[in-house]
Protein backbone atom coordinates (compact mmCIF):
# COMPACT_ATOMS: atom_id res chain seq x y z
CA UNK A 1 0.00 0.00 0.00
CA UNK A 2 1.60 3.34 -1.05
CA UNK A 3 0.02 6.65 0.40
CA UNK A 4 1.00 10.27 -1.45
CA UNK A 5 -0.72 12.97 -2.11
CA UNK A 6 -1.68 13.45 -5.83
CA UNK A 7 -1.64 17.11 -7.65
CA UNK A 8 -3.98 17.11 -10.75
CA UNK A 9 -2.21 20.03 -13.19
CA UNK A 10 -5.81 20.82 -14.90
CA UNK A 11 -7.51 21.51 -11.94
CA UNK A 12 -5.07 23.36 -9.99
CA UNK A 13 -5.37 27.69 -10.31
CA UNK A 14 -3.35 28.81 -9.22
CA UNK A 15 -4.11 30.19 -5.44
CA UNK A 16 -0.83 29.03 -3.72
CA UNK A 17 -3.23 28.27 -0.79
CA UNK A 18 -1.58 25.03 -0.08
CA UNK A 19 1.66 26.58 -0.09
CA UNK A 20 0.32 28.58 2.93
CA UNK A 21 -1.64 26.10 4.58
CA UNK A 22 1.19 23.76 4.93
CA UNK A 23 3.75 26.22 6.11
CA UNK A 24 1.27 26.93 8.92
CA UNK A 25 1.11 23.53 9.96
CA UNK A 26 4.31 22.82 10.01
CA UNK A 27 5.33 25.74 11.05
CA UNK A 28 8.46 26.12 8.62
CA UNK A 29 10.39 29.86 8.05
CA UNK A 30 10.04 32.08 5.15
CA UNK A 31 11.73 30.62 2.36
CA UNK A 32 11.29 26.89 3.37
CA UNK A 33 9.00 24.86 1.63
CA UNK A 34 7.10 21.10 1.71
CA UNK A 35 4.72 22.01 -1.61
CA UNK A 36 5.54 24.87 -4.13
CA UNK A 37 3.41 25.86 -7.66
CA UNK A 38 5.75 26.65 -9.84
CA UNK A 39 3.46 28.89 -12.83
CA UNK A 40 4.75 29.23 -16.50
CA UNK A 41 3.13 30.17 -19.75
CA UNK A 42 3.64 28.15 -22.67
CA UNK A 43 2.91 28.14 -26.23
CA UNK A 44 0.75 25.31 -27.42
CA UNK A 45 -1.04 24.23 -30.59
CA UNK A 46 -3.43 26.65 -32.42
CA UNK A 47 -7.47 25.65 -31.91
CA UNK A 48 -10.80 26.79 -32.54
CA UNK A 49 -10.97 28.23 -28.63
CA UNK A 50 -7.65 29.31 -28.30
CA UNK A 51 -6.11 31.79 -31.25
CA UNK A 52 -3.05 32.55 -29.77
CA UNK A 53 -1.92 29.44 -29.10
CA UNK A 54 -1.23 30.05 -24.98
CA UNK A 55 -1.49 27.85 -22.21
CA UNK A 56 -1.14 28.56 -18.74
CA UNK A 57 0.69 25.52 -16.89
CA UNK A 58 0.95 24.35 -13.20
CA UNK A 59 3.30 22.46 -11.98
CA UNK A 60 3.60 20.82 -8.05
CA UNK A 61 6.84 20.56 -6.39
CA UNK A 62 5.98 17.86 -4.15
CA UNK A 63 7.25 14.75 -3.28
CA UNK A 64 5.12 11.67 -4.61
CA UNK A 65 6.87 9.10 -2.83
CA UNK A 66 8.73 7.42 -5.40
CA UNK A 67 9.23 3.75 -5.95
CA UNK A 68 12.85 4.45 -6.43
CA UNK A 69 13.53 7.51 -4.34
CA UNK A 70 16.99 8.65 -5.34
CA UNK A 71 17.30 10.63 -2.01
CA UNK A 72 17.52 7.60 -0.03
CA UNK A 73 20.20 6.46 -2.12
CA UNK A 74 21.76 9.57 -1.82
CA UNK A 75 21.77 10.12 2.33
CA UNK A 76 24.84 9.04 4.12
CA UNK A 77 23.29 9.20 7.19
CA UNK A 78 20.79 6.63 6.82
CA UNK A 79 17.98 9.77 7.60
CA UNK A 80 15.48 9.04 4.77
CA UNK A 81 13.81 5.76 5.56
CA UNK A 82 10.21 4.22 3.97
CA UNK A 83 7.88 4.11 6.60
CA UNK A 84 4.69 2.86 6.50
CA UNK A 85 2.43 3.24 3.82
CA UNK A 86 5.21 3.24 1.71
CA UNK A 87 5.67 7.02 2.91
CA UNK A 88 9.63 8.29 2.90
CA UNK A 89 10.08 9.66 5.95
CA UNK A 90 12.62 11.98 7.18
CA UNK A 91 14.15 11.65 10.53
CA UNK A 92 15.03 14.83 11.90
CA UNK A 93 17.20 13.45 14.55
CA UNK A 94 20.09 11.91 12.20
CA UNK A 95 19.56 14.42 9.65
CA UNK A 96 22.72 17.03 9.23
CA UNK A 97 21.76 19.51 6.52
CA UNK A 98 24.28 17.89 4.18
CA UNK A 99 21.62 18.80 0.78
CA UNK A 100 22.68 15.87 -0.72
CA UNK A 101 18.80 14.54 -0.84
CA UNK A 102 18.25 18.23 -2.70
CA UNK A 103 20.30 17.47 -4.94
CA UNK A 104 19.53 13.95 -5.90
CA UNK A 105 15.34 14.70 -6.28
CA UNK A 106 14.81 14.72 -9.77
CA UNK A 107 11.50 16.81 -8.44
CA UNK A 108 13.11 19.40 -6.37
CA UNK A 109 10.65 18.76 -4.27
CA UNK A 110 13.09 18.86 -1.49
CA UNK A 111 14.53 22.01 0.98
CA UNK A 112 16.58 22.91 3.36
CA UNK A 113 15.26 24.44 6.47
CA UNK A 114 18.43 26.63 7.89
CA UNK A 115 16.36 26.99 11.39
CA UNK A 116 16.82 23.59 12.12
CA UNK A 117 19.84 22.63 9.99
CA UNK A 118 17.84 19.57 8.09
CA UNK A 119 15.75 19.14 5.21
CA UNK A 120 12.21 19.51 4.37
CA UNK A 121 10.14 17.27 2.52
CA UNK A 122 6.08 16.03 2.29
CA UNK A 123 5.80 13.12 4.47
CA UNK A 124 1.86 13.30 3.99
CA UNK A 125 1.62 14.45 7.87
CA UNK A 126 1.72 10.59 8.68
CA UNK A 127 3.66 12.17 11.71
CA UNK A 128 0.34 14.18 12.36
CA UNK A 129 -1.88 11.22 13.16
CA UNK A 130 -2.96 10.37 9.89
CA UNK A 131 -5.11 13.87 9.83
CA UNK A 132 -6.27 14.88 6.12
CA UNK A 133 -2.69 17.29 4.98
CA UNK A 134 -4.05 20.86 4.98
CA UNK A 135 -2.46 21.36 1.42
CA UNK A 136 -5.53 19.02 0.75
CA UNK A 137 -8.23 20.49 2.64
CA UNK A 138 -7.11 23.80 1.84
CA UNK A 139 -6.84 23.50 -2.10
CA UNK A 140 -9.84 24.76 -3.67
CA UNK A 141 -9.68 23.51 -7.24
CA UNK A 142 -9.25 20.11 -6.63
CA UNK A 143 -5.90 19.70 -7.47
CA UNK A 144 -4.71 18.34 -4.62
CA UNK A 145 -5.70 14.49 -3.32
CA UNK A 146 -4.58 12.15 -0.80
CA UNK A 147 -4.47 8.66 -2.27
CA UNK A 148 -4.29 5.54 -1.30
CA UNK A 149 -3.04 2.87 -4.15
CA UNK A 150 -2.96 -0.80 -3.34
CA UNK B 1 -23.28 55.98 -28.34
CA UNK B 2 -20.45 56.99 -25.61
CA UNK B 3 -17.60 58.62 -28.01
CA UNK B 4 -14.19 57.48 -27.88
CA UNK B 5 -11.51 59.85 -26.71
CA UNK B 6 -7.64 59.11 -27.44
CA UNK B 7 -5.63 59.09 -24.14
CA UNK B 8 -3.45 62.04 -23.83
CA UNK B 9 -0.18 60.78 -25.25
CA UNK B 10 -0.24 57.29 -27.44
CA UNK B 11 1.15 56.23 -30.75
CA UNK B 12 -1.61 57.56 -32.16
CA UNK B 13 -2.10 61.34 -30.46
CA UNK B 14 1.40 61.32 -29.82
CA UNK B 15 3.52 59.74 -32.39
CA UNK B 16 7.04 61.90 -32.12
CA UNK B 17 7.04 60.89 -28.16
CA UNK B 18 6.44 57.02 -28.94
CA UNK B 19 9.49 57.49 -30.58
CA UNK B 20 11.38 58.16 -27.47
CA UNK B 21 8.62 56.39 -25.27
CA UNK B 22 8.47 53.50 -27.73
CA UNK B 23 6.17 51.59 -25.01
CA UNK B 24 2.48 51.31 -23.85
CA UNK B 25 2.19 51.19 -19.95
CA UNK B 26 -0.61 49.49 -18.15
CA UNK B 27 -0.98 49.33 -14.29
CA UNK B 28 -3.26 47.61 -12.17
CA UNK B 29 -1.88 43.94 -12.55
CA UNK B 30 -2.82 42.39 -8.91
CA UNK B 31 -1.34 39.25 -7.30
CA UNK B 32 -3.37 36.45 -5.79
CA UNK B 33 -1.12 36.67 -2.92
CA UNK B 34 -2.60 40.27 -2.05
CA UNK B 35 -5.87 42.01 -1.69
CA UNK B 36 -5.34 45.93 -2.80
CA UNK B 37 -2.56 46.78 -0.94
CA UNK B 38 -2.77 44.60 2.04
CA UNK B 39 -0.66 41.34 2.61
CA UNK B 40 2.63 42.65 1.52
CA UNK B 41 3.65 43.22 5.08
CA UNK B 42 3.28 39.15 6.12
CA UNK B 43 5.88 36.88 5.81
CA UNK B 44 4.23 34.07 4.40
CA UNK B 45 2.57 36.02 2.06
CA UNK B 46 5.37 38.42 1.22
CA UNK B 47 7.29 35.04 -0.05
CA UNK B 48 4.91 34.31 -2.54
CA UNK B 49 5.87 37.66 -4.32
CA UNK B 50 8.79 39.44 -3.24
CA UNK B 51 9.12 42.09 -5.31
CA UNK B 52 6.53 44.38 -7.99
CA UNK B 53 6.64 42.43 -11.41
CA UNK B 54 6.39 44.55 -14.65
CA UNK B 55 5.50 41.53 -17.61
CA UNK B 56 6.93 41.96 -20.56
CA UNK B 57 6.90 40.07 -23.53
CA UNK B 58 10.24 38.27 -24.32
CA UNK B 59 10.47 39.57 -27.62
CA UNK B 60 10.50 43.35 -26.08
CA UNK B 61 12.71 42.48 -23.25
CA UNK B 62 15.24 40.83 -25.72
CA UNK B 63 15.36 44.40 -27.47
CA UNK B 64 16.36 46.11 -24.36
CA UNK B 65 18.65 43.52 -22.96
CA UNK B 66 16.56 42.21 -20.31
CA UNK B 67 16.30 38.45 -18.52
CA UNK B 68 13.52 37.15 -16.00
CA UNK B 69 14.40 39.09 -12.89
CA UNK B 70 16.46 41.92 -13.87
CA UNK B 71 15.61 45.04 -11.53
CA UNK B 72 13.94 47.85 -14.36
CA UNK B 73 13.82 51.87 -14.56
CA UNK B 74 10.46 52.73 -15.64
CA UNK B 75 10.15 56.15 -16.80
CA UNK B 76 6.97 57.95 -18.01
CA UNK B 77 7.63 61.29 -20.25
CA UNK B 78 5.78 63.88 -18.01
CA UNK B 79 6.91 61.74 -14.41
CA UNK B 80 9.91 63.26 -12.17
CA UNK B 81 10.32 59.95 -10.56
CA UNK B 82 10.94 56.78 -12.06
CA UNK B 83 9.56 53.65 -10.53
CA UNK B 84 11.40 50.14 -10.37
CA UNK B 85 9.88 46.92 -10.74
CA UNK B 86 11.62 43.45 -11.56
CA UNK B 87 10.85 41.73 -14.91
CA UNK B 88 8.91 39.32 -16.03
CA UNK B 89 9.31 37.47 -19.49
CA UNK B 90 5.63 36.24 -19.81
CA UNK B 91 4.10 34.95 -23.84
CA UNK B 92 0.76 36.64 -22.47
CA UNK B 93 1.15 39.94 -23.15
CA UNK B 94 1.13 42.28 -25.85
CA UNK B 95 4.97 42.79 -27.70
CA UNK B 96 4.12 46.81 -27.78
CA UNK B 97 2.70 46.61 -24.10
CA UNK B 98 4.43 46.32 -20.99
CA UNK B 99 1.98 45.42 -17.27
CA UNK B 100 3.36 46.69 -13.77
CA UNK B 101 1.96 45.42 -10.99
CA UNK B 102 -0.31 48.12 -8.70
CA UNK B 103 -0.38 49.09 -5.17
CA UNK B 104 2.78 48.27 -4.08
CA UNK B 105 4.59 49.49 -0.53
CA UNK B 106 7.66 48.62 0.91
CA UNK B 107 7.33 47.35 4.30
CA UNK B 108 11.10 47.20 5.27
CA UNK B 109 11.05 50.81 3.90
CA UNK B 110 12.91 52.88 6.94
CA UNK B 111 11.16 56.24 5.87
CA UNK B 112 8.25 57.53 4.47
CA UNK B 113 9.88 58.29 0.64
CA UNK B 114 10.61 54.37 1.11
CA UNK B 115 7.76 52.91 2.01
CA UNK B 116 5.26 54.75 -0.28
CA UNK B 117 7.54 54.83 -3.42
CA UNK B 118 10.19 52.58 -3.51
CA UNK B 119 8.16 49.90 -4.96
CA UNK B 120 5.16 51.81 -6.27
CA UNK B 121 4.36 52.05 -9.87
CA UNK B 122 2.48 55.21 -9.12
CA UNK B 123 6.18 57.07 -9.02
CA UNK B 124 6.71 57.34 -12.81
CA UNK B 125 3.04 58.35 -13.09
CA UNK B 126 1.92 61.88 -13.76
CA UNK B 127 0.23 63.67 -11.29
CA UNK B 128 -0.35 67.30 -12.99
CA UNK B 129 -3.25 68.39 -15.59
CA UNK B 130 -3.29 67.30 -18.58
CA UNK B 131 -2.85 63.93 -17.18
CA UNK B 132 -4.53 63.95 -13.70
CA UNK B 133 -8.25 65.55 -12.99
CA UNK B 134 -9.71 64.59 -16.20
CA UNK B 135 -13.09 66.60 -16.56
CA UNK B 136 -15.83 63.80 -16.04
CA UNK B 137 -14.62 61.39 -13.23
CA UNK B 138 -11.76 63.49 -11.63
CA UNK B 139 -9.15 60.55 -11.89
CA UNK B 140 -4.95 60.50 -12.80
CA UNK B 141 -4.15 58.69 -16.40
CA UNK B 142 -3.03 55.24 -15.00
CA UNK B 143 -3.46 53.06 -17.83
CA UNK B 144 -2.52 53.52 -21.49
CA UNK B 145 0.85 56.12 -20.46
CA UNK B 146 3.85 55.90 -23.36
CA UNK B 147 7.04 54.47 -21.07
CA UNK B 148 10.10 53.45 -21.58
CA UNK B 149 12.19 50.90 -19.37
CA UNK B 150 15.89 50.29 -19.42
CA UNK B 151 17.94 47.97 -17.10
CA UNK B 152 18.95 49.03 -13.98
Amino acid sequence: MKRFISFDPNACVGCHSCEVACKQFHKLPVGVFRIKIEKKIEKTALTAFDKRGLAMKFRARLCTQCDDAPCISACSMGALVRGVFGVVVLVKEKCNGCGACIDACPLQAMWLNPKTNTAEKCNTCVDEHFKVPPCVKHCMGGALKLELKT
Amino acid sequence: MPGYVESPESPYSTPELAKKYPLILITGARHIASYQSMGHNIPYLRELLPYPLLEIHPETAAKYGIDEGDWVYLETPASERSAKPRAHLTLGINPRVVSAQALWWCPEGKTYNDRAFKYNVNAAIPMKPPYGYEPIVGTRVLRGLLCRIYKA
